[in-house]
């Protein structure tokens, strides 16, 4: 993935802060597709929002805290570029 | 009591300027002394050379500055997990529980705990990024 390529300084915060590195790729993007190759029609293309997307990652990142008890007292700190950042001042 | 030395504006200025005068006689001199074919020489050396630099790819004023590609950085880059997570197609809207697979990577090659790493956990810094 791109995005992995590009963010060499996250592995070296992770070191730092002893952290876990989670990529949730965003929906309708690269094998995330809701209804595979038809993902595109207008019809399918409702859900993709921006609110629809956060949420995405909250679900994940709740649901990744409950199934690994080791990280539920975890802070969590979210980092994305591009579209995303946008989205992390709703964080 | 010595005095200093006078020093008239004429020499302080004299310090600055550059003297061209002997750089001139020196390329005359040269010039002068040297064969037909020497100055053949480097006539086509120069045009070599200026027509080398124009004839560079890519022309472009920073191409000497090297940018690292993502091939030289692989090698540093911890491997990850590849996972699925079956996702809520609709988060606000009860009655539609369609779901789908969203793909998410998990890098956790670093040590569960490190005791001589300093622990910035709750530190204030973080405190302003916790979710």
């Amino acid at each position: 993935m791109m995005f992995y390529n590009n963010t060499g300084f996250m592995f070296e915060l992770a070191q730092q802060w002893n952290a876990l590195v989670i990529f949730a790729e965003h929906r309708y993007y690269g094998q995330t597709l809701p209804f595979g190759q038809n993902s595109f029609t207008p019809a399918n293309m409702a859900w993709l929002t921006a609110e629809q997307a956060l949420a995405d990652y909250a679900e994940l990142l709740r649901w990744y805290k409950y199934v690994a008890p080791s990280h539920s007292l975890s802070p969590l700190v979210p980092a994305s570029l591009f579209i995303d950042c946008a989205k992390e001042m709703y964080f | 009591m010595p005095t200093l030395p006078e020093i008239s504006n004429f020499h302080t200025l004299r310090l600055f300027v550059p003297d061209f005068s002997k750089v001139r006689s020196l390329v005359l001199l040269s010039l002068a002394t040297m064969k037909v074919a020497t100055l053949a020489l480097v006539a086509v050396l120069c045009c070599v050379v200026a027509v080398s630099e124009a004839a560079r790819k890519p022309h472009f004023p920073f191409s000497n500055v090297k940018v690292p590609s993502n091939a030289a950085l692989d090698h540093r880059l911890p491997p990850y997990s590849t996972n699925w997570y079956t996702q809520t197609l609709d988060h606000f809207n009860f009655a539609n529980t369609g779901t789908f697979q969203q793909r998410y990577l998990v890098v956790g090659t670093f040590p569960l705990l490190n005791l001589s790493a300093p622990n910035h956990r709750y530190s204030d810094f973080l405190d302003l990024f916790v979710v």
